[in-house]
């Protein structure tokens, strides 16, 4: 009896498999920021930070504590979460066509549902973010897409007590939420807002430049529907305002008009800002939150080009910050130092400003880089 | 032994072809379409038009439909128009958007929406119309539609892009999810520099209701998309190819050869973001205006060809 098809048998299978090896060994070549983002749970940080974080993630919020992610809401949309002083938090639940703010407790379950924007009409539902807290915690500051008709839809900054019936902010006779600006008008409005101590307001608004673009403009409200004072200049395009514990330093992300977005900080005395200075020269910073201690900034910003938006950390940020001069408003701009090389090959790694290298916290996970962290000394 | 040898490369070859089996697909069916207007086709004799990869300067005509169930497949408006001029020896390129309401003379016929022009008679007639209009030559151009543009952005794995002012629409076409395609959804792009998928990059891009400047500001937008996405193809290598192919199906087309397309990735890919010049036909180059029940964008030739010519040559 021939043993040829014993050897011939056996080869041809081994050849079919090297074939299909081939082809999958081929799919494995693929770039790495093609591939899905792995879920934060099975995720480990490079790096450590202190305290409790709250980051968004595909609709889900996370907690980071220490080396560890936990989930804590379903993935219905949650995210921008925002911290009361008591430790609870105030997040958004994005649907597809509306929003609603949520007061939940700290492993996220819902305490109570803060407004009800789903409407029966398409054009009767509304858009609600940036939750944030009163420094004492007793009201509720937000962006809500009111006033609103025809094609029109900006949003503007509203305030309520931290009360269902209170903080939706239906327009009219009865409503016990407050309107803090007037948008203008077809620019998406005014976002981002940060309530003071001393019961003013910064916050984002949008408006049209000389040369018709539509930039950010970080401005400060002294009492609701007054005019509001420029901290910025209109053309430098600077959002994401995030005030340092001690209330002495503004941290914000500017692009002046380009598609770049760097991190920059400015002294901050309650009334103007002193020269911006760029600390994180980099091609795509978003969302900033300072440490709770005030020694560092974490943001987002992709680890590699086209890449998905991972935590980084930037110390001693607020150090770079020069105080204004006397009257400097808006910030005029402070002679840049160069760019030093980075430690790191990450196009979001390069500091300047003789600060140290920002350092990538997480890899290969895909935050929502419209939701800025929340940050506690937990 | 040698038979034996001669099997595993069979074998492996026959992996790595079906592996690249799309990418083959899609080049055979998406490029050498030959639709270019006779003006742009080289009279016998002469020296031929520009090509990607000879170095020479060239002009491309990128065109995007709404191709969902609301239009025959034959008669498509563009929603978008951008004239791409690449000088390869300086690395620069100028990209110039077409506002889609501009009301301009027709090839074939009439004054109407430049966006008529390639439902009259597909991507020959939009390119003669923008040539005769622009005073300009094209040497080439790619048609993409909606659900191809969308594709590729995920088959690439998304694109980071600084959005710019909140993008709010309470009347976004409904029109890809299979549903009536005259319904309306509402959308809200917030900005920041983020990382978009191909369906939040389309409503980036595609939403005009609430912008101020209306088309002007989605043209603004679809540049700053496209550029983001040659940012990304970049970083990418020959094996993200087939996901590419296949994402894209019949839904992009362009008169260059594959080899064209090949030796064009790396010119694009070499070109850095700070001299890409973008243009817009703002006021006054443009103005608004009525025409019977039409809005319609009118243009200010005696200051748009001046500026056009400072790019792109007849």
């Amino acid at each position: 009896m021939s043993r040829r098809p014993l050897i011939v048998g056996p080869l041809l299978v081994l050849m079919a498999g090297f074939g299909l090896g081939v082809y999958h060994v081929l799919g494995t070549f693929k770039t790495d920021t093609t591939q899905p983002a792995a879920n934060p749970t099975e995720s480990t940080p490079v790096f450590t930070l202190p305290g409790v974080l709250y980051l968004s993630q595909h609709g889900v919020i996370y907690k980071l504590q220490g080396q560890k992610f936990t989930a804590i809401t379903d993935n219905r949309g949650w995210m921008q979460p925002a911290l009361l002083p008591d430790g609870t938090i105030l997040a958004v639940r994005r649907d597809a066509e509306y929003s609603d703010l949520f007061h939940l407790d700290a492993n996220g379950h819902v305490i109570q549902q803060l407004t009800n924007d789903k409407g029966k009409a398409i054009d009767e539902n509304h858009w609600v973010f940036y939750p944030k807290a009163s420094p004492v915690g007793s009201s509720v500051f937000y962006a809500f897409d009111q006033p609103k008709f025809g094609y029109r839809v900006d949003m503007a900054i509203w305030s309520s007590t931290l009360d269902s019936a209170a903080v939706t902010p239906r327009a009219g006779n009865g409503s016990l939420a407050k309107q803090w600006t007037s948008p203008d008008q077809y620019t998406g409005g005014d976002i981002e807002p940060i309530p003071l101590a001393d019961g003013g307001l910064i916050y984002v608004g949008y408006g049209v430049t000389p040369k018709e673009h539509i930039n950010a403009t970080i401005l400060l409200a002294s009492a609701p529907l007054r005019q509001s004072k420029p901290l910025t200049n209109i053309e430098d395009d600077c959002s994401w305002p995030a005030l340092s514990p001690d209330g002495r330093t503004l941290a914000m992300v500017c692009t002046h008009g380009s598609q770049v977005a760097s991190l920059e900080v400015a002294a901050f005395d309650g009334k103007a800002l002193g020269p911006p200075r760029t600390v994180v020269s980099s091609d795509l910073v978003s969302a900033p939150v300072w440490a709770p201690d005030g020694s560092g900034l974490a943001y987002l910003a992709p680890a590699a080009t086209g890449g998905h938006f991972q935590l980084w950390w930037l110390a001693g940020a607020a150090s770079a910050a020069v105080a204004p001069a006397s009257t400097p408003s808006p910030a005029s701009r402070a002679a840049t130092p160069s760019p030093v090389a980075s430690a790191s090959p990450s196009p979001a790694a390069t500091a300047v400003g003789g600060l140290a290298a920002p350092q990538q916290v997480t890899r290969n996970l895909d935050f929502d880089a419209t939701s800025a962290p929340a940050w506690t000394a937990g | 032994m040698l038979l034996t040898l001669f099997g595993f490369i069979v074998s492996g070859g026959a992996g790595a072809f079906f592996y690249f089996l799309p990418v083959i697909q899609t080049a055979f069916s998406a490029t050498g379409h030959n639709d270019l207007p006779a003006a742009t086709q080289p009279p016998a004799g002469s020296s031929p038009r520009a090509a990607p990869g000879s170095n020479d300067p060239f002009t491309v005509l990128l065109l995007g439909s709404d191709n969902d169930a609301k239009f025959s497949s034959t008669s498509l408006l563009t929603q978008s128009m951008i004239l791409v001029r690449v000088i390869p020896a300086t690395k620069q390129v100028t990209m110039l958007s077409i506002p889609r309401d501009l009301y301009v003379p027709i090839n074939g016929g009439g004054t109407a929406k430049i966006d008529t022009a390639f439902a009259y008679g597909g991507a020959r007639n939009a390119i003669a119309t923008v040539q005769n209009a622009f005073h300009v030559h094209v040497d080439h151009y790619v048609w993409i539609g909606l659900k191809g543009l969308t594709a590729l952005i995920d088959a690439v794995g998304g694109v980071d892009v600084v959005t710019g002012n909140p993008v709010l629409d309470d009347f976004y076409p409904a029109d890809l999810s299979g549903g009536n395609p005259y319904d309306y959804q509402r959308v809200a792009v917030l900005p920041a520099a983020q990382h978009l998928d191909g369906i939040h990059a389309l409503e980036y891009v595609r939403s005009r209701h609430g912008d101020l400047r209306e088309d002007f500001g989605r043209s603004e937008r679809q540049q700053q998309v496209l550029v983001a996405l040659r940012a990304k193809t970049k970083t990418l290598s020959a094996t993200n190819l087939p996901d590419i192919a296949a994402a894209l199906g019949n839904q992009l087309t362009t008169d260059m050869g594959i080899g064209q397309v090949a030796d064009l990735l790396p010119i694009a890919g070499g070109i850095p973001s700070e001299s890409i010049k973008h243009v817009l036909l703002l006021p006054p180059y443009t103005s608004g205006a009525q025409v019977g029940d039409q809005d319609v964008v009118m243009p200010n030739w005696s200051l748009i060809l001046p500026l056009v010519a400072q790019t792109f040559p007849a």
